[in-house]
C-alpha cells in the first residue's frame, strides 16, 4: 500500500496516533504529528512511497508537536522529537514539513552508521553514481533537481550512503530541498515537477520542496556503482567547465562532507580511499541548467563506451 | 522496595539476554528506543557479542546496536588520545592527576569500559594545585567555557570543579575536580585518604587512577548525588559492573563498608548495594549488605522516599518507562541532590534562576551527549511526554 | 646520531594516486586524517627503504633543495620531520 492509496482524513489519523510508518528505504520511519496541514504534505510528497503495518520495526520515531500554551493562537509552533527526546528549539508550526525533512536528514546522519553518510547529492545514470559533495550554498541541490528532471535517476539531494561493505551508494529517493531563487529556476526548467507551498523565514531563507520523480521513488532500493566525484560551484556567467581535481584533495573534502567520517575511524579513512579509487575526480563550475546536463549527459556517455 | 522497580527491556536485555529470543519486533523496536536514551546499546551489543548470540538479534534492530557500538569504539580512541593529550600537558607539572569515572575505566582496561558511551574527561587534582592544573591546561590548548559570573562562582566556590575546560582545537571537554563532593555538601568526603589511595597507570607516571574499592565508591556518590539522571540507568550498570569485576578480589567486600565509613560515603555505598541488588540482581554478599545497613541506612521514612524516588527514575529517559509519579520523582531527586550541594538559602535562587536561563544551544549530538551541568533542567525546561 | 624510521603502526595508512602531488594520511593514535605534500611522500618512501639520519636524508633530497641554502634546509627538515612525527607518521630514534 502507498501513501497515496490512503484517503486524507485517515492519513491524518493515523499521523495523530502515531502510527504512519513511511518505508524511507532503507529505513522505516514511523512519524506521529498533530501538526494538520502535515497530512497533506506528506501526501503530496510521499504519495509514491510504501506504507509499512503498524507492528513494523522502525528504525526512527520522529515526531512534530505543536507547542502547548497561549501563543497556539498567536504564534503557533512546532518541535521536532526524536525518539522522544524534543530538540530545544520550536519553531512556526507553517515550517511542519520542513522540520520534517531537516530532523529525517539528521535521524540518518547521527545514527546510521552502517554506512558512510557523506552529505552530497547522488544522481545515477546508465548504471553509475554521480556523488556531488558539497558544502552549503554551492547550488548543488538546484544541479540535482536539475539533472532528475532530465533523465538522470534521484537517489538523494542531500545524504549519500555508502556501503562500506559493498562499495555501492545507496539513496532514499526523497523530496529534494529547494531554496529562494532555484525554486523558480526549477518551475520554469521542469515545469511539470510538483512542489510544496514556498515556506519563507526559515533558517535557510524562503524553502520548498519538490517530489521526487516516481521512477526514481521506484528504483529506490537499487543501490548503484559510484564513477565520479564532482564538486559543483554556481558562477554565474560561467561557462559549464568540468575540471579533474586531485583526488587527494577530493578525499578530503569528502572526509570533511561525512557526517560519520571520524566515528569510522580506520575503516573510513580506507572505504573513502576505495571510493576514490573507483572515481574520477573533477571540479564543475556552471551558470544554467541546460549545460550543465549537457556536460553530465556528455560524461555518461562516455563511460558507456 | 515497595512498589517494586520495573526493570525496562533495555535493563531486562542486560540482565538476562537469553529471553531476548522471545521478542517481538515491537518489543524490539522500544528495546532499541529505550537503550538509546540510556546511553546503553553499545553495552548490549558487546554483551551479545560475547556471548555469541548478537546473529539472533533480527536484522532491522542489529544494525543499530552495530551503529551504537562503532560510536562507542570510537569514543574510546578518542578517550585514549584524551588521556595522552593531558599527559603531555601535566608533564612538567609536578601535579598529581587522578582520572574519574568512564575515562579511568577505559585506561585502567576495566570489563565496565567496553561499549561504555563517553561525554568528556573528569580529573581530580589537590585543592593546592588547581591554579596550576588550569594554568597547565590553557598553555595546552584548553579554554574556559564562556560563561558569566555567576556560573563561574557557582562552580569555583561552591561546586567542586573548575568551570568545564574545551580544547580548542580538538572541541573536548575536561572537568577538573579538587574533591569528589562540594564543598558546601553536607557530607564531608576525606579527600586525603582519596589521594593516598590512588595508583599510577601501568607505565605512566603522571596520571593515577583511584584505587578500586575508592573507584567503586566514588561511581556511588556520583550516582547518588547527581541532580541528573539522563544516565542514571547507565551509571547503575557501571556499578554493577565494577561490583562484579572488584568482587572477586579477595577481601573486597570486607573492606568495602569500613573504607566507606572513613571516607565518610556510607549513605552512598548504602544505596548503591541496594539498589544494584535490588534491581539489577548484582550478587552482594549478605554481609556486605548487613554491614552497609548498620553505617548507611537512613530512617525507614526517608528510605521508603528514597525507594520510591529512585524505583521510577533509574529509568531510561523514555516515556515507555515513566508511570504515574515519574516526573515528580525526578524533581524530587533534583531537588534533593541539590539540597546535599548547598545550604538552602542559596537553592531557591539557583534553582529559579536556571529554570529561566535561555537553552544554549540545539542538542545535535545523537546518541552520546555530555550533559553540561549548566544546561537548563527540570520541570520548567522540559516536560516529559505524557 | 638520530635514526628517522616509519612507525609500524602508520603502515598502510598513507595513501595517494598516481600523478599527485598530495597525498592522504590516517593517525591511528588520534583518529585525525591529514592532507600531506609531495615532501611527505618523499620522506615516506626513502624511509620505507631504510630508516635514515637527517644528513642522510638531506642527500637524498638534494635535488629539491636550493642551491646554497643547505643551513636552511636542514633546519627546515627537522622542523618537518618532527612535525610528521607529531601526526604519528614517524618515529625517531637515538642510534
Amino acid at each position: 500500500m502507498k501513501v497515496s492509496d490512503i484517503p486524507r482524513s485517515e492519513l491524518r489519523d493515523l499521523l495523530g496516533r502515531g502510527d504512519l510508518l513511511l518505508q524511507t528505504t532503507p529505513f522505516v520511519t514511523r512519524i506521529r504529528s498533530d501538526v494538520r496541514k502535515l497530512a497533506g504534505e506528506i501526501a503530496l510528497m510521499y504519495g509514491d512511497f510504501p506504507v509499512c503495518s503498524p507492528d513494523t520495526f522502525a528504525d526512527f520515531h520522529i515526531e512534530v508537536a505543536r507547542e502547548a500554551g497561549l501563543r497556539r493562537w498567536i504564534n503557533p509552533l512546532a518541535r521536532f522529537s526524536f525518539d522522544g527526546r524534543r530538540s530545544f528549539v520550536p519553531l512556526p508550526s507553517a515550517q511542519a514539513f520542513p522540520m520534517l525533512e531537516w530532523g529525517l536528514n539528521w535521524c540518518v546522519a547521527a545514527h546510521a552508521h552502517q554506512y558512510l553518510v557523506i552529505h552530497a547529492a547522488v544522481v545515477e545514470r546508465g548504471g553509475r553514481a554521480a556523488i556531488l559533495p558539497a558544502p552549503p550554498g554551492s547550488g548543488k541541490s538546484t544541479l540535482c533537481a536539475g539533472l532528475v528532471n532530465r533523465g538522470w535517476r534521484l537517489l538523494s539531494d542531500e545524504l549519500a550512503l555508502y556501503d562500506l561493505a559493498t562499495g555501492l551508494i545507496h539513496g532514499m529517493a526523497r523530496p529534494v530541498n529547494l531554496k529562494n531563487a532555484s525554486i523558480g529556476v526549477i518551475k520554469a526548467f521542469a515545469p511539470g515537477a510538483i512542489f510544496t507551498e514556498a515556506v519563507p523565514n526559515t533558517a535557510k531563507g524562503t524553502v520548498a520542496l519538490m517530489r521526487p520523480p516516481a521512477a526514481s521513488v521506484l528504483h529506490v532500493a537499487e543501490p548503484a556503482q559510484p564513477a565520479w566525484v564532482i564538486l559543483p560551484k554556481y558562477d554565474a556567467g560561467a561557462e559549464a567547465c568540468l575540471t579533474r581535481q586531485e583526488k587527494a584533495q577530493t578525499f578530503m573534502l569528502v572526509a570533511e562532507q561525512s557526517f560519520n567520517y571520524d566515528i569510522h575511524g580506520a575503516r573510513g579513512f580506507r572505504a573513502v580511499g576505495d571510493l576514490l579509487d573507483q572515481c574520477e575526480s573533477y571540479r564543475f563550475s556552471y551558470s544554467n541548467l541546460v549545460d550543465a546536463v549537457r556536460v553530465f549527459d556528455g560524461l555518461a556517455e562516455e563511460a558507456s563506451r | 522496595m515497595k512498589g517494586g522497580y520495573r526493570r525496562s527491556l533495555i535493563a531486562r536485555a542486560l540482565v538476562a539476554p537469553e529471553e531476548l529470543g522471545l521478542l517481538s519486533m515491537l518489543e524490539w523496536d522500544l528495546l532499541v528506543r529505550q537503550g538509546r536514551r540510556a546511553n546503553l546499546l553499545a553495552k548490549l551489543a558487546v554483551l551479545l557479542d560475547d556471548q555469541r548470540r548478537l546473529d539472533q538479534v533480527p536484522a532491522a534492530a542489529r544494525r543499530h546496536l552495530l551503529a551504537a557500538l562503532c560510536i562507542a569504539e570510537r569514543q574510546q580512541l578518542a578517550v585514549r588520545w584524551e588521556v595522552e593529550c593531558i599527559r603531555l600537558a601535566f608533564s612538567d607539572v609536578p601535579v598529581p592527576v587522578i582520572l574519574l569515572k568512564g575515562a579511568a575505566y577505559v585506561m585502567a582496561g576495566l570489563p565496565v569500559s567496553r561499549g561504555r558511551m563517553f561525554a568528556d574527561v573528569d580529573v581530580l587534582v589537590p585543592k593546592a594545585k588547581l591554579a596550576r592544573a588550569e594554568s597547565a591546561l590553557t598553555i595546552h590548548g584548553w579554554r574556559g567555557e564562556d560563561m558569566d559570573a555567576y556560573d563561574q562562582h557557582y562552580y569555583r566556590h561552591w561546586m567542586h570543579e573548575l568551570p568545564p575546560m574545551r580544547h580548542v582545537r580538538r572541541d573536548t571537554s575536561i572537568d577538573v575536580h579538587h574533591t569528589i563532593l562540594p564543598e558546601t555538601a553536607r557530607i564531608k568526603v576525606n579527600t586525603p585518604a582519596l589521594f593516598d589511595g590512588a595508583r599510577p597507570l601501568p607505565g605512566w607516571t603522571e596520571v593515577e587512577v583511584l584505587q578500586p574499592i575508592d573507584m567503586l565508591l566514588h561511581s556511588a556518590a556520583h550516582l547518588f548525588h547527581e541532580g541528573e539522571l539522563e544516565n542514571g540507568l547507565r551509571d547503575l550498570f557501571d556499578l554493577d559492573g565494577l561490583l562484579r569485576d572488584f568482587g572477586r578480589e579477595p577481601g573486597f567486600w570486607e573492606h568495602l563498608a569500613p573504607r566507606a565509613q572513613l571516607l565518610g560515603l556510607s549513605r552512598p555505598l548504602f544505596y548503591a548495594l541496594r539498589y544494584t541488588s535490588l534491581t539489577l540482581g548484582t550478587p552482594v554478599p549478605a554481609a556486605a549488605l548487613q554491614a552497609s545497613a548498620e553505617a548507611g541506612r537512613p530512617s525507614g521514612l526517608v528510605l521508603m522516599v528514597m525507594d520510591a524516588c529512585y524505583a521510577r527514575a533509574l529509568q531510561p529517559m523514555h516515556n515507555s518507562c515513566d508511570r504515574f509519579g515519574t516526573w515528580s520523582a525526578r524533581l524530587a531527586l533534583y531537588i534533593r541532590s541539590h539540597w546535599l550541594r548547598m545550604p538552602l538559602h542559596l537553592l531557591s535562587y539557583h534553582l529559579l534562576r536556571k529554570a529561566f536561563k535561555p537553552a544554549k544551544q540545539l542538542d545535535e549530538s545523537g546518541a552520546a551527549v555530555g550533559v553540561p551541568a549548566v544546561k537548563p533542567r527540570g520541570p520548567h525546561a522540559e516536560t516529559p511526554d505524557a | 646520531m638520530s635514526l628517522w624510521a616509519v612507525r609500524e603502526e602508520a603502515l598502510g595508512c598513507l595513501r595517494c594516486w598516481e600523478d599527485e602531488a598530495s597525498a592522504v594520511f590516517y593517525s591511528v593514535r588520534s583518529g585525525d586524517t591529514h592532507l600531506v605534500d609531495s615532501l611527505a611522500l618523499e620522506v615516506h618512501d626513502l624511509l620505507m627503504a631504510r630508516p635514515m639520519t637527517e644528513s642522510e636524508l638531506l642527500d637524498a633530497l638534494s635535488d629539491v633543495i636550493e642551491p646554497g641554502r643547505d643551513a636552511e634546509a636542514a633546519q627546515e627538515l627537522r622542523g618537518y620531520l618532527l612535525r610528521l612525527q607529531e601526526f604519528g607518521l614517524l618515529r625517531e630514534s637515538i642510534a
